[in-house]
């Protein structure tokens, strides 16, 4: 039993100065397209596949340049990160917060899918797909491509042809 | 029967699912590179209003994750939208992607029904956790119009031989069909050159066999005929191939095939006078050469 205490008693301190140096040393600084520097806890910004993969690499010491997002993206992705670090917290406040947070104009949707793609965010993905699904859902093929602005490259026979072959679909 | 059948098209799904999780991350390796080569067309993008250039070029990858959230009404009408977009839905691995997801989002099992209403067949899929055995989706039979050579085309059942992956193989043991009632299509297949048994009720003791291979990442479906010991397996969309084989029973046992040919034959042997389901042996054949490795 000796034993055992002064092993804790040694343990705890080494435990919390380790975790204690972990969080203060590991801050990152992301680089967006048009050069503004963002100073973001490594904890935040590993939830990106793509700069945790480059972290693990030990590539991370310097500024990440991410010159396919540009700082109002990579200030609203790095928002939802913020609030993804403990998905455990509260599920019922998550999701608040995400229904929220996805309300955007298609320009910005494009955008934070673009920026979660390429630095691969998951549930960012994941959600703002969702967002975009729940707008195709319903729409017929000529109220879709007004919406997302899409040439239709198809003839009026093979457009009536998918139609026709489909019927149930269409009429639903 | 039906349970057994939810739980196998769940494990063929699980399978192709592995192999599409695999297929992604290999993808995601090659993929970091990449975006810099088009950065400046994408910055470009980026900063301009005008949404006309946006999404149309929306990476084929993003534009295929977005379609799996979609119903399949919704993605059959998405076929219509650009050619761009029906090459995107009709690629395989977009088709194994959205099955995986659906099996993600339908946790529980569904069982299958079939209803023989006056004129026609009408199919069910019912919740079965559920207390109530709500209705998940109907769908009617597509060969209620009247055959010319039947008198009575009402008469006509089709047997549920098996379900994988949403598709269900019927058959009134002289012909086949593959059917996907999600997008109402139907395939009829060859009919096979064996002459079953019919008993003094007309029904016939051939059994078939319905399953998804995973190593050709294809389906298989197989026919056996008591009489003759023949079983046949269907290779492709147009050939049978037989060959016989004659398991060691006497006349008194039936031998049904098991719906799964995930990667042999199962004959289940019954006896005549055993109620159904209650099986008294279980023999498994491997056939390597016939099953196109």
């Amino acid at each position: 039993a000796i034993q055992s205490s002064r092993f804790s008693c040694v343990g705890f301190p080494l435990a919390y100065i380790f975790l204690a140096c972990k969080k203060k040393s590991m801050a990152l600084k992301l680089k967006s397209s048009d050069n503004k520097i963002f100073e973001v806890e490594e904890l935040v910004a590993v939830q990106s596949e793509t700069i945790k993969s480059l972290v693990e690499d030990g590539c991370a010491n310097n500024v990440i340049p991410l010159p396919n997002v540009d700082s109002k993206t990579l200030e609203l992705v790095l928002d939802w990160c913020k609030n993804h670090v403990d998905v455990k917290l509260d599920e019922e406040k998550l999701k608040e917060y995400e229904d929220k947070f996805i309300e955007v104009d298609l320009a910005v949707l494009y955008d934070l899918l673009m920026a979660a793609n390429y630095l691969n965010i998951k549930d960012l993905l994941n959600r703002a797909s969702q967002k975009v699904a729940d707008m195709l859902k319903g729409k017929k093929p000529e109220q879709i491509r007004e919406t997302f602005n899409i040439v239709n490259d198809f003839s009026p026979e093979e457009e009536e042809e998918i139609r026709k072959e489909n019927l149930w679909a269409f009429e639903e | 029967m039906a349970m057994t059948i939810t739980i196998l098209s769940a494990r063929a799904g699980s399978q192709s699912s592995n192999s599409a999780e695999n297929t992604s991350t290999t993808a995601k390796a090659i993929k970091w590179p990449r975006p810099l080569q088009y950065t400046v067309q994408e910055l470009g993008a980026m900063s301009d209003s005008n949404q006309s250039i946006r999404w149309g070029c929306l990476p084929d990858e993003i534009l295929s994750h977005i379609f799996t959230f979609l119903p399949i009404n919704s993605i059959i009408i998405c076929t219509s939208v650009s050619k761009t977009w029906k090459s995107l839905i009709k690629n395989p691995t977009f088709i194994t992607t959205h099955l995986h997801h659906s099996h993600n989002k339908i946790k529980n099992n569904l069982l299958l029904l079939r209803l023989s209403r006056i004129d026609k067949q009408v199919y069910t899929l019912q919740n079965e956790d559920d207390p109530d055995f709500t209705e998940y989706a109907s769908f009617d039979s597509p060969f209620h119009a009247p055959a010319p050579h039947l008198q009575h085309p009402h008469h006509i059942t089709y047997t549920v031989v098996g379900t994988c992956n949403g598709l269900l193989f019927l058959s009134d043991a002289n012909e086949f069909f593959l059917w996907n009632p999600c997008v109402r299509k139907f395939l009829q297949l060859p009919s096979l050159n064996v002459t079953f048994t019919f008993d003094t009720l007309g029904l016939s003791h051939a059994s078939f066999g319905f399953g998804f291979y995973p190593k050709s990442n294809d389906y298989k479906w197989s026919g056996f005929s008591p009489c003759c010991a023949v079983i046949s397996i269907m290779e492709s969309l147009d050939r049978w191939s037989m060959f016989t084989h004659s398991p060691q029973v006497n006349g008194e046992c039936l031998v049904l095939l098991l719906p799964c040919l995930l990667y042999a034959l199962y004959l289940i042997v019954s006896h005549r006078h055993l109620p159904m389901g209650h099986c008294i042996g279980l023999l498994s054949l491997i056939i390597p050469n016939s099953f196109g490795i």
